[in-house]
């Protein structure tokens, strides 16, 4: 373990040194999760692989509604990835608003053309970096246009965002086949991040 | 000059005065929130019959303990699922979720639920809708009570009642068919005795003659 660790310091050092923040109630759902699927021990593993790679992170200690870096919280998740060797972040991505207070308490479960509406300032409630924008979205084509905008933390968000993105569009959308699809990246030089949901 | 300078100064301190205020108050308040919420999930987990939350077309948001131990899935498999494809009355509870932004409450609709392992449980289920502070229908809350042995319980009791009933009615028939019996030797005897009657006024008769 402590050789992925040590491989991830490079990516990490250069993570935290972005700017932005996220509310503790993100990171509490990290625990949440990994506490569910491992248990207490996952949750001890995790919070000393974050302290190896010199990110002290003691969950004990976060409060759900105070600011974060968000650096900490990506971090802590590409971490999770590496020591409990998760294919990628979209499980957790899509299982997170399943723990999360938040989504289960403060988002309205409105009809989606006001949930769409509503939805950039959801987001400002728990992140302070980046911008959701939803240019176009037909309910007779079925389909919605989601822009992550101003947020390049690390690639491996992309597949967190289309798996939480994928969840949350389900809450909103009353069909028993739901996509998304990362269409643009600012990782592969493009000026946001566009999903794309749609439904049958 | 000097006095402008003063004033200025006041104003600052007062302003970083009430600035410190605010920022206590908002501090206050986070904590007021964390323990709503921490109240919120250990009430919500605690209560001993099984409750959830459905979003406004009756998607599963959120379930209890006891929720989780009644259909025995867990959190995440149970999450997302549509509620009423838990139940073999699927079609009905459907109906009952389009219906809640208008009828607000549904108490005690029986339904029988369906587990993960496939077993049958006889649940009275009640909903009950939660509209936003404009109104807007967003979703309701589902509590559900394992009936199964209060049902089992009176089914026993109507097969009581039945085996009772149908043991009186063979009694009743019983006692009809003596009663006719008895009622006919009755009868005969009277008619015996008016035969008996007639015959000894009869002989009577023939002895004055």
């Amino acid at each position: 373990m402590i050789d992925k660790i040590s491989k991830l310091k490079e990516q990490a050092d250069a993570l935290m040194k972005l700017k932005g923040n996220t509310k503790g109630s993100e990171l509490l759902t990290l625990r949440k999760y990994v506490e569910t699927k491992y248990g207490k021990e996952g949750i001890e593993k995790l919070e000393k692989a974050m302290a190896e790679l010199g990110y002290p992170l003691i969950f004990d200690e976060i409060k759900p509604t105070y600011w974060y870096p968000e650096a900490l919280n990506d971090l802590a998740m590409i971490v999770a990835k590496e020591i409990f060797e998760w294919k990628d972040l979209f499980e957790f991505g899509y299982n997170s608003p399943v723990f999360s207070f938040g989504v289960k308490v403060l988002v309205r479960f409105l009809p989606l053309p006001l949930f769409l509406k509503e939805f950039p300032n959801v987001w400002r409630k728990f992140v302070d970096v980046g911008e959701i924008e939803i240019p176009d979205f037909s309910l007779e084509k079925k389909y919605v246009i989601v822009w992550l905008k101003d947020y390049k933390f690390h690639p491996d968000m992309c597949r967190y965002f289309e798996g939480f993105f994928l969840r949350v569009s389900e809450y909103f959308i009353k069909s028993e086949k739901v996509t998304i699809e990362e269409t643009k990246c600012s990782f592969q030089g493009d000026p946001y991040h566009e999903f794309i949901v749609r439904w049958k | 000059m000097e006095k402008e300078n003063l004033n200025l100064e006041n104003l600052l301190k007062t302003k970083e005065k009430e600035l410190e205020q605010l920022k206590e108050e908002l501090e206050r308040a986070k904590e007021d929130l964390e323990d709503l919420e921490v109240y919120v999930e250990e009430f919500f987990s605690f209560l001993p019959f099984p409750v959830c939350t459905l979003n406004a077309f009756g998607l599963i948001i959120n379930a209890n303990k006891a929720f989780l131990r009644l259909v025995q899935y867990d959190l995440l498999e149970i999450v997302g699922q549509y509620f009423n494809k838990l139940f073999r009355e699927e079609k009905e509870i459907e109906k009952i979720i389009e219906a809640l932004p208008q009828k607000e409450i549904v108490e005690n609709k029986e339904a029988t639920l369906l587990t993960k392992d496939k077993k049958e449980i006889i649940v009275n289920l009640s909903f009950g809708a939660r509209k936003d502070k404009e109104g807007i229908f967003i979703g309701s809350f589902v509590g559900m009570l394992d009936i199964s042995e209060l049902k089992r319980f009176q089914n026993e009791l109507e097969e009581m009642v039945k085996e009772r009933t149908e043991e009186l009615e063979e009694k009743i028939a019983e006692l009809e068919k003596f009663r006719q019996i008895a009622v006919g030797r009755e009868l005969k005897m009277v008619e015996l005795k008016e035969k008996v009657k007639i015959l000894q006024e009869e002989l009577k008769k023939y002895k004055k003659q």
